[in-house]
């Protein structure tokens, strides 16, 4: 694209992205789209689309094709659009080979039969598309607004033209004709509070920031997404990395800064790649570099690869980090709006806060804040994982509730099992029991919920998840990934994992229960980060709303899921075995003894409860069963 | 500002934090991390506080206090915190001293629980009663550890000096943040509960840049760092504060003594290096203790009447102009007086000092500055000081430590520096910009833009001709030189005028008795070993029975820097005081000088007293003081095509002048053994040469022994020879394995 030197050339960019949009999507030839974010590419889009991509020009047929990020249905990755001529573009989900096969031979005929699938997608289609159904009419995407994802798995993200087609960034060049003052006051109406986790009001951070005084500011977008289940930021920039930058634009305008970062972990490569090409065409095109849009702002973005340490989310660490020293926080204050990245003053917003920014100086603060409910303000971008009919990315507005999430978007949970509750916030978050679904998704309700919104991961359990096993799990994961500075996070994770290691084993008593509260508590308080404040969550929340089933655990020795190993014990029921042996060939520890045509029994001290003698016994006896709590079986 | 802690107001100045608020209004936090001389960290999470309009609770040792805060520092949720957070910190420290239920009933077998290879408790620990956990214990009244025992059995890491306990460390960070300002040669490791306190991918420290300051030793606030030396001695009888004997740098020191022995040595106010920390076990080590006398070709032990007598006969027949007497410019001002006196009045003869060229001292350091020469390796307190500096010249064939932090460095070839710095000034007098063999005209020219005012700051190694081109330079500059003293006294015997050592008369025959007083010259060269031979009397003072004592006809034994009240002369002229620490085993040397001086009959005067000594030594010295020409100590030779080596001959920090008493002290010896070379890693695969190889040296007609470290800090075709002498010199060398 040619360097667009003012904002009036912005508009002759866009009306000519428009029409090579244009000429793409309402041409005479198929058009194959293919979702080919990490989530894609690892579902196996790539071999559908090959395929396609060889019958058809075996048979002559020159089709276009655009890879495009993620729609968010990742439940049905790998998923196709096609576009035959003269037709509304169609979606297709769960590809294989052999849809691809039957796809590329419809096309070729120009058959209608396949219109069906998930959905016409109106944004790349020419015109009507009558009698099929929208996409999002789709139950998971019906209650959806979407505002940062509302160009993922629409457009190219490694196409600028695509993203100034769709009113890329001319919120920037209205940026840049209002006063920085006036930006931060349109960022304040929308009531935009920062999607990492904390949500602090973003116009109120930026101010503080732009009020700070220092010849040098920095901006940094913060790209290192490590809560397990978590990956929205991945999703927004692997499907439209320059709504990224068009708001670290705008947030390093209203705030002043002239140098950006982004700081994204390096376990994302997708996504760094597309970074590097974005950026290189934002640069090229004259939004990134000096004198911006001939409008004197100069800034500039430079991406940091994270090593794969989860506290370097946490902002001082973050910053520590970039600085090439070892990411440990720091206290605040000084905060890092005063003394923030070398010492300058830095302001810090996560990937979906930036993401938002475009559209909110291009519609207005009034029009974000018409989304949402009290405090929380606009949509949130959430990622639904674990025990659930339709894993995926969504956006909904805040407020929603966490039933309607889970049930009407999500599905509900698979196999006709009972919801148990679902996980908010990853490590630092809690569980919500299904029982209090009813509270809205807003920062205030969670919060006393005993969870946190955080980046937005849902983990929804059903009931063969055991909260205390659930519990050590998330532990792990903090223990693992404390820096190690502070003394409570350092050992007191350590204290409260080997303590609820010792509950799933069953050698816990209840003094142990009420020093794993104590030293959750202490963690609690005393911790000097993020990471170590919230690690005891999990323990917390559970301990209130499922206290019996600790107890359980402790009493009775009794995983009431059957999934602490240390709790549970395989057993054959003597009357039901005939002796036929398969269980012993199936056992990798040889723990299963017995004569030919005789009732089988199982060595307890062998077994390692891995669960192969149960598929192995024939279901006409089905005489093996998982026990807990029972008395070990005697031969 | 005013603020409230505890219900008290204080008014306390600005750039303060809430500890130091409490701290003034007489309040204690505990604290395990924080430490008055490091950066505040906020890790250890003992010293929290609740403080009004703030959530949660605030490190107070990073919190900066402001007008008007109302802190609390003893709220029931403060103390049940803290004493949580301390037994998590126990938790997985060697405790079971507090556990114990006969504690304070195990003294009649310490000695006994010391054996036990692990530290498992308080009882077991060196650091205990000095320990800061076990204070954090009392203070915040912890009785029993209650959770789950985490401590491992973690290999305890020896280093030269100190050894490192993984067990007892509570990761405070205190010695990563002594260190970062020094070596960096520590850091955290490893995430989680395996995070450790390490070196870079867990080398010994020797190979990690560790200089052996045991700045992290005085910093642990627990037995994790402990030094080797006076490990169980516990607290000490009686702390003296003294001035380190080693370099210009008199850093000041206390010295711990305890049932006779100096048991440690601290820095006094400022910061030590491993000489002054660890150096100063030599004097309990072969120390003479009674004069000798030669009999036939042995050396054999008299009283001191007889010593004194052999020497008083030995030297009155002596006529003056056939007598030398060598000091060195260790010796106290008394001594050095003392010594004086008695040459020129005594015996009419000379006496010049090792090592006394004429110093210039650095003072406030402001504004650009040139360093050159390896300052890090002769002074280097004065090292760490330009380490700040922010804008940093370094001219320097090799990347020296300061190199390695400069705003700027120029690495000329070996030998070359000298021609550098005449085309800084000539690039600053003239506009003349010439480029050299490894500085390119551009470089000079962009340096040359940066001198104004400049201060030239050169080590003592440094040759005449470097000194003639940086006094020009300087000058050119509109700055000034400074130039660094090599020993711990040189000032104070430039203050009474004595030359530098030359061993013109002695290589000439023309002596015919020497008196050589804390200098070691035999050690110098073989010439110079070959003509003390053939003196008819040698006299040595000194410490121990060095090379050269070895040939004398009596030995005199001298009493340390450690025994001894005294003064040396240091920056500006000041007096720094030595003060007796331990019982003498030799004699003062100002005493034995005196001594002599009236046995041979010249009591002109009495020197009854180190004061009265001082006293004279003080009004002698403003008159006389004279600046001397430096005599020509170093040359540098053309090198030929034939020799392939330059060879460039550096001081060592664990070697000190012809390091008599480094070599005294074991792991000085362990980290210095023997003269190393360092050698491009080319130059040695070309010759087959690998790390640690013995090699032989041949600079001259004399060959020497030298081990190899292989050193990419090092040009291809220059080696760095890190030797006992201090005199830096550049000449052409073949170099040869024997393997």
């Amino acid at each position: 694209m040619r360097r667009i030197k003012d904002p009036s050339r912005l508009e002759d960019a866009k009306a000519e992205a428009k029409a090579s949009w244009n000429s793409l999507f309402c041409g005479d030839r198929p058009i194959v789209c293919t979702g080919m974010s990490t989530c894609g590419i690892s579902a196996g889009a790539r071999e559908p689309r090959d395929l396609m991509r060889s019958l058809l020009s075996e048979e002559g047929l020159e089709a276009k094709y655009v890879d495009v990020g993620c729609l968010g249905l990742c439940y049905s990755e790998p998923l196709l659009y096609i576009k035959k001529p003269g037709r509304p573009m169609i979606c297709y989900g769960n590809v294989s080979p052999k849809t691809a096969r039957s796809l590329a031979r419809s096309i070729l005929i120009n058959d209608e039969s396949g219109d069906s699938a998930l959905g016409a997608i109106p944004e790349l289609s020419c015109g009507e598309i009558s009698s099929i159904p929208s996409i999002w009419e789709h139950p998971m995407l019906k209650s959806q607004v979407r505002i940062a994802l509302k160009n993922c798995g629409i457009i190219d993200p490694e196409n600028l033209g695509h993203y100034i087609a769709r009113g890329g960034y001319a919120a920037l060049a209205k940026t840049i004709g209002i006063t920085p003052e006036a930006v931060i006051e349109e960022v304040k109406t929308s009531g935009l509070r920062g999607r990492g986790g904390a949500g602090f009001p973003t116009g109120m951070k930026w101010e503080f920031c732009r009020k700070s005084k220092g010849d040098e500011k920095y901006l940094i977008c913060n790209a290192d997404e490590g809560d397990p289940g978590a990956f929205m930021d991945r999703s927004v920039l692997e499907g439209d990395p320059h709504a990224v930058i068009e708001g670290m634009l705008i947030a390093a305008y209203a705030i002043g800064c002239t140098q950006g970062f982004i700081y994204c972990r390096a376990e994302y490569p997708l996504a760094l790649r597309r970074l590097e090409v974005a950026l290189q065409q934002a640069k090229d095109a004259g939004f990134l570099g000096e004198n911006i849009l001939g409008s004197g702002f100069d800034f500039d973005i430079t991406i940091k690869e994270g090593a794969g340490a989860f506290v370097c989310g946490e902002e001082t660490a973050l910053m520590a980090s970039i600085e090439g020293k070892r990411g440990m926080p720091r206290t605040r204050p000084p905060f890092p709006a005063n003394a923030g990245l070398w010492s300058k003053p830095t302001n810090i917003n996560n990937v979906e806060t930036l993401a938002n920014l475009p559209s909110i100086i291009d519609k207005g603060g009034k029009w974000y804040s018409a989304f949402g409910i009290g405090r929380s303000r606009g949509t949130k971008t959430l990622a639904l994982a674990g025990a659930i009919n339709r894993p995926g990315l969504i956006e909904v507005p805040m407020g929603m509730n966490l039933r309607q999430i889970i049930f009407d978007i999500g599905g509900g949970v698979p196999g006709g099992k009972a919801c148990k509750g679902v996980l908010t916030g990853g490590p630092s978050g809690g569980c919500i029991p299904a029982s209090n679904l009813d509270i809205p998704m807003d920062y205030e309700a969670i919060t006393q919920a005993g969870s946190i919104v955080g980046s937005g991961s849902m983990i929804v359990i059903d009931e063969d998840t055991c909260i205390v096993d659930l519990a050590r799990f998330f532990l792990a994961f903090t223990q693992r990934e404390s820096c190690g500075k502070c003394t409570p996070c350092r050992i007191g994770t350590k204290q409260m994992l080997g303590l609820l290691e010792k509950i799933t084993q069953g050698q816990a008593t209840n003094a142990d229960l009420a020093k794993l509260e104590a030293v959750a508590q202490a963690v609690r308080s005393g911790s000097l980060c993020g990471l170590g404040a919230g690690s005891p969550n999990p323990v917390l929340t559970s301990l209130r709303y499922f206290r019996p089933e600790y107890e359980e655990h402790i009493v009775h020795k009794h995983c009431p899921s059957m999934a602490c190993s240390g709790l549970t014990s395989h057993s054959i029921d003597q009357s039901k075995c005939k002796g036929c042996g398969l269980c012993v060939e199936a056992c990798p520890v040889g723990a299963i003894l017995g004569d030919h045509k005789k009732p089988h029994r199982i060595d307890q001290e062998r077994c390692i409860k891995c669960g192969a003698c149960i598929l192995a016994c024939p279901g006409k006896f089905s005489a093996i069963s998982k026990r807990s709590g029972a008395v070990l079986e005697v031969a | 500002m005013k603020l409230k802690v505890d219900g008290r107001e204080v008014e306390i100045g600005s750039g303060l934090s809430v500890k130091d608020a409490a701290r003034q209004a007489g309040i204690y936090i505990p604290g395990l991390c924080d430490h008055q001389e490091l950066e505040p960290y906020g890790g250890c999470r003992l010293c929290l506080v609740e403080i009004d309009g703030i959530r949660g609770f605030p490190s107070s040792c990073t919190t900066p206090a402001s007008e008007g805060m109302v802190i609390k520092t003893d709220t029931p949720a403060l103390k049940s915190l803290r004493q949580s957070i301390l037994e998590m910190l126990l938790s997985e420290h060697p405790c079971i001293c507090i556990n114990c239920e006969r504690k304070g009933k195990c003294n009649e077998v310490r000695e006994a629980m010391r054996k036990v290879p692990q530290t498992m408790g308080c009882r077991y620990c060196p650091k205990d009663q000095r320990c800061e956990l076990q204070k954090a214990v009392e203070a915040i009244g912890l009785t029993k550890v209650d959770l789950l025992p985490l401590g491992g059995s973690k290999e305890i890491i020896r280093s030269p000096f100190f050894d490192r306990d993984p067990n007892l460390c509570i990761l405070c960070g205190r010695c990563i943040r002594a260190c970062s300002s020094r070596s960096q040669a520590i850091s955290f490791a490893h995430r989680g509960f395996d995070a450790s306190i390490s070196t870079a991918f867990d080398a010994p420290l020797e190979e990690s840049g560790c200089r052996f300051c045991g700045a992290c030793v005085d910093v642990c606030p627990t037995g994790a760092l402990v030094e080797r030396g006076g490990r169980w001695a516990g607290d000490p009888e009686e702390i003296v504060v003294t001035t380190c004997p080693y370099c210009s740098a008199n850093c000041q020191i206390d010295l711990e003594e305890k049932e006779g022995k100096l048991i440690r040595a601290r820095p006094e106010g400022s910061k030590l290096c491993v000489r002054g920390r660890f150096g100063l076990e030599f004097v309990h080590r072969d120390r003479l203790e009674r004069p000798l006398v030669r009999r036939g070709n042995r050396l054999v032990e008299v009283s001191w009447e007889e010593a004194l007598s052999a020497v008083a006969g030995g030297l009155r027949s002596t006529p003056g102009e056939q007598f030398e007497l060598l000091a060195s410019g260790v010796l106290t001002n008394e001594a050095l007086y003392s010594a004086e006196v008695f040459a020129r009045n005594t015996m009419k003869g000379e006496i010049s000092v090792t090592d006394v060229l004429p110093i210039l001292d650095p003072g406030s350091l402001q504004g650009p500055i040139l360093a050159v020469g390896d300052i890090a390796e002769t002074v280097p307190n004065v090292e760490l000081r330009l380490r700040e500096a922010d804008d940093l010249l370094v001219i320097s064939p090799w990347k020296t430590r300061l190199a390695e932090v400069a705003s700027n460095w120029l690495s000329p070839e070996p030998g070359t520096e000298v021609k550098v710095i005449s085309s800084l000034t000539a690039a600053l007098s003239d506009g003349l910009v010439e480029g050299l063999p490894g500085v390119s005209a551009e470089e000079i020219k962009s340096a040359s833009e940066a001198l104004r005012g400049i201060t030239v700051i050169l080590s003592p190694e440094v040759g005449p001709n470097v000194v003639e081109a940086a006094t020009a330079l300087a000058e050119a500059a509109g700055g000034r030189m400074v130039r660094l003293g090599s020993h711990c006294n040189s000032r104070g015997a430039i203050r009474l005028g004595l030359r530098e050592w030359s061993d013109r008369r002695l290589l000439s025959g023309d002596l015919k008795a020497m008196y050589v007083i804390g200098a070691n010259p035999a050690r110098i060269s073989e010439k110079i070993r070959e003509s003390l031979e053939k003196l008819s009397f040698l006299v040595v003072q000194d410490l121990f029975l060095t090379e050269t004592a070895k040939m004398a006809d009596v030995v005199l034994p001298a009493a340390s820097f450690a025994e001894i009240d005294g003064t040396f002369m240091g920056e500006g002229g000041c007096i720094l005081r030595l003060r007796k620490a331990l019982r003498p085993k030799g004699r003062p040397d100002w005493q034995i000088t005196s001594e002599l001086a009236s046995r041979m009959g010249t009591m002109w005067i009495e020197l009854t007293s180190p004061e009265k000594v001082l006293d004279d030594f003080m009004k002698r010295s403003a008159k006389d003081a004279v600046v001397q020409e430096h005599p020509d100590i170093t040359a540098q030779t053309k090198v030929s095509q034939d020799k392939p080596f330059l060879l460039y001959s550096c001081p060592s920090l664990y070697r000190f002048g012809t390091g008599t008493r480094t070599s005294k002290v074991s792991d000085l010896r362990y980290l210095e053994e023997s003269d190393v070379v360092e050698m491009n890693p080319k130059d040695a695969s070309a010759l087959g040469i690998s790390l640690w190889d013995e090699v032989s040296v041949q600079p001259n007609s004399s060959v020497s022994r030298a081990r190899v470290v292989i050193s990419r800090k090092v040009p291809p075709g220059s080696l760095r020879w890190r030797r006992s002498l201090r005199k830096a010199e550049v000449r052409a060398a073949k170099v040869w394995s024997d393997v």
